[in-house]
């Protein structure tokens, strides 16, 4: 299988941004995974210095009230359009002619439909058949409401790809948090191009690095992940947001280890308690001292500053370790620990250093 | 199918975060009001101060099932049954790699030692719920010499904890359709989100028979966190259209107690990071939907 990523991030950052982005460097990111098109909304130019192909979503009805409107797309070097056709908002003869139209100016041309999830049989047949007599390259089978499971996904997608002429492509909708695991469905079901934006960030497509992820993992995908989560921190700032600490495969936390029992397993072998190795995603691990930690965590973090603490001290330090987590509501700075051991081990109390410290 | 509400032990188990008592107080009201019927109250082995916060937390509680979670130790139990504790979870590792790397034991050992605390929980009169950790890298007909073990000592339900979220909604739903038919004991899924699968897991589950499954509220749990207590029942109740008995407007007032204790600015769950989408019932708090 062949996984190509539709984007939605570019053209999401454009819409939410008024224009002056480091496009260039934003694109080259995004080219780094197997991203074969960049989608943008009517009317955001693509971004200048795009090597991937672009392409514009245009409403049917934009054709008639501007003649001129495709011969200006296509010069500012969007040579690709999706006609989206929004169920009972425009007929299947205006798609029609929107496309041919279109094809006179532009190098492919797809059809969307947003609420794809919602038709019935019979009016996806029509779509096909509209979609081959004008000469469609794709028909983007949009979840727009969130409707789907990943089993529906599958069955509704599976049969798509059977009867249709022309590719399938899958746009998840992600109100409910299944988007990754539906774009995972549809690709099972036999299609190549499903759409993505780094971190679930815009409001339709699956988070790219969680799909990445399952295709690798299941389908066998070979792309390569190991700055990913580097890359997608960069897209999302340029979009003012940042990952969230616990973000499946990206969050910087999800690979730190703080209880007892984790910590002791991960010392022991981290694939105990680590169903991803950190540098395949461009993270590392941690293991963090605070209200949940055992004897042993604390053992071996002090070990790690080249202090060899009894079984006696570790003891007592995690139950004051406790407590100052407990005080403070939050870990222990590395710098916390070493004072509680010096405290422990040559009574130098400097409980107010200790908690300056936590401030900081 | 009924949930199992373990934000407040394996959503405070996430590396840095630490509940107050005030907070872990509001959070049963919060889980009382919206009907969850089993809260994973905490651990007891966590010491004396731990131990007062459950019991004030037991008093508090009008309505959920309490359970305290165990390790498969005699004296972490004896912890949970004097703090009061009538639900009492026991924990031991399900998969070959766990029973070998991290306990370094054998397979007959976890049976034994499982048989044996149990055994002595069950004289204590407590209702027992065996955990069967890293079931999903389990051999599946070792986690049913599991479950029949734990349903010979009078446990009341198995939990299949997916403890490194590593699972995929496909082969979950086979596995799911097949354990639920040969399970002795019924089965609560527990999922993590380390693949950001967690909640399309937990559904599958629940489509194929599994009757019982952890969550978490706004997600939060080891690592990437755990199935969201928020997304699933947006999910049961408005792509499966089969609502859970939840008064789920009452959830945007637990997920902001949480997101306030457990300090999140954003979640990773769409309905809050992001940034745009809004389930209905959570529009009722602006706030939650950044």
């Amino acid at each position: 299988m062949k996984l190509e990523l539709v984007d939605r991030t570019i053209g999401w950052i454009a819409q939410s941004k008024a224009g002056n982005a480091d496009w260039p460097r934003l694109i080259d990111l995004i080219g780094k995974y197997p991203v074969a098109m960049i989608d943008y909304p009517f009317p955001i130019i693509p971004a200048q210095g795009s090597h991937i192909k672009a392409r514009m979503e245009i409403p049917p009805s934009l054709l008639a009230s501007d003649p001129e409107a495709l011969k200006r797309i296509s010069m500012s070097g969007c040579c690709h359009a999706a006609i989206s056709m929004r169920f009972g908002s425009a007929s299947l003869d205006e798609a029609k002619k929107a496309a041919l139209a279109a094809h006179r100016h532009l190098k492919s041309v797809s059809l969307k439909l947003p609420d794809a999830s919602k038709m019935d049989a019979q009016a996806l047949d029509e779509c096909i058949a509209a979609a081959w007599d004008a000469g469609i390259s794709s028909i983007i089978f949009c979840d727009g409401q969130s409707v789907l499971s990943p089993q529906e996904t599958f069955g509704l997608i599976r049969e798509l790809v059977q009867r249709s002429c022309c590719a399938i492509e899958f746009c998840p909708g992600n109100k409910y948090g299944l988007a990754a695991a539906n774009a995972f469905a549809a690709l099972k079901a036999g299609v190549r191009r499903v759409h993505t934006c780094a971190g679930g960030l815009a409001p339709s497509g699956a988070a790219m690095e969680e799909v990445l992820f399952s295709a690798k993992r299941f389908l066998g995908d070979k792309t390569d992940t190991k700055s990913i989560a580097q890359d997608c921190g960069m897209l999302l700032r340029a979009a003012q947001r940042d990952v969230p600490s616990n973000k499946a495969i990206i969050g910087e936390d999800i690979f730190a280890h703080e209880s007892g029992i984790h910590v002791d397993g991960v010392m022991k072998n981290p694939a105990l308690y680590e169903a991803i190795e950190p540098s395949e995603v461009g993270l590392s691990r941690r293991l963090v001292v605070g209200k949940h930690s055992g004897r042993k965590a604390i053992r071996g973090k002090l070990l790690d500053f080249g202090v060899d603490a009894s079984d006696e001290a570790a003891e007592i330090i995690m139950h004051q370790v406790k407590r100052l987590a407990e005080k403070q509501k939050r870990a222990l700075a590395d710098s916390q620990l070493l004072s509680l051991y010096a405290e422990y081990a040559y009574g130098v109390a400097e409980k107010a250093e200790v908690l300056a410290s936590g401030a900081g | 199918m009924e949930l199992v509400d373990t934000t407040l032990r394996d959503g405070e188990q996430t590396a840095g975060i630490v509940f107050s008592a005030d907070e872990k107080l509001d959070m049963v009201r919060a889980l009382n009001a919206i009907g969850i019927g089993w809260i994973e109250a905490g651990i007891p082995a966590m010491g004396p101060d731990e131990r007062e916060v459950l019991k004030e937390m037991l008093r508090v509680n009008k309505t959920s099932a309490m359970i305290a979670w165990n390790r498969a130790d005699k004296g972490d139990i004896a912890n949970s049954i004097s703090c009061g504790f009538q639900f009492i979870h026991v924990s031991l590792p399900a998969s070959d790699f766990h029973i070998e790397h991290k306990l370094r034991k054998s397979r007959e050992w976890v049976l034994a030692r499982l048989r044996e605390v149990l055994a002595q929980a069950k004289g204590e009169g407590a209702s027992l719920i065996v955990g069967a950790e890293d079931a999903s890298r389990a051999d599946p007909e070792f986690f049913l010499r599991f479950a029949d073990a734990a349903a010979s000592c009078g446990a009341i339900r198995i939990r299949y904890a997916d403890t490194v979220g590593c699972m995929e909604p496909f082969t979950a739903a086979e596995i799911f359709s097949d354990l639920a038919k040969r399970s002795p004991l019924p089965i609560e899924f527990h999922g993590h989100n380390d693949l950001g699968l967690a909640v399309a897991n937990t559904l599958a589950a629940c489509q194929n028979g599994i009757p019982y499954a952890s969550v978490t509220s706004i997600g939060i749990g080891e690592r990437a966190g755990n199935a969201s207590l928020e997304d699933f029942a947006g999910v049961m109740r408005f792509v499966c259209r089969s609502p859970l008995k939840l008064r789920m407007e009452h959830l945007p007032k637990l997920a902001s107690i949480v997101r306030g204790a457990a300090r999140r600015k954003q979640c990773p769950q769409p309905i809050y990071t992001g940034f745009h989408r809004k389930l209905p019932f959570l529009e009722l708090d602006p706030g939650l939907n950044g």
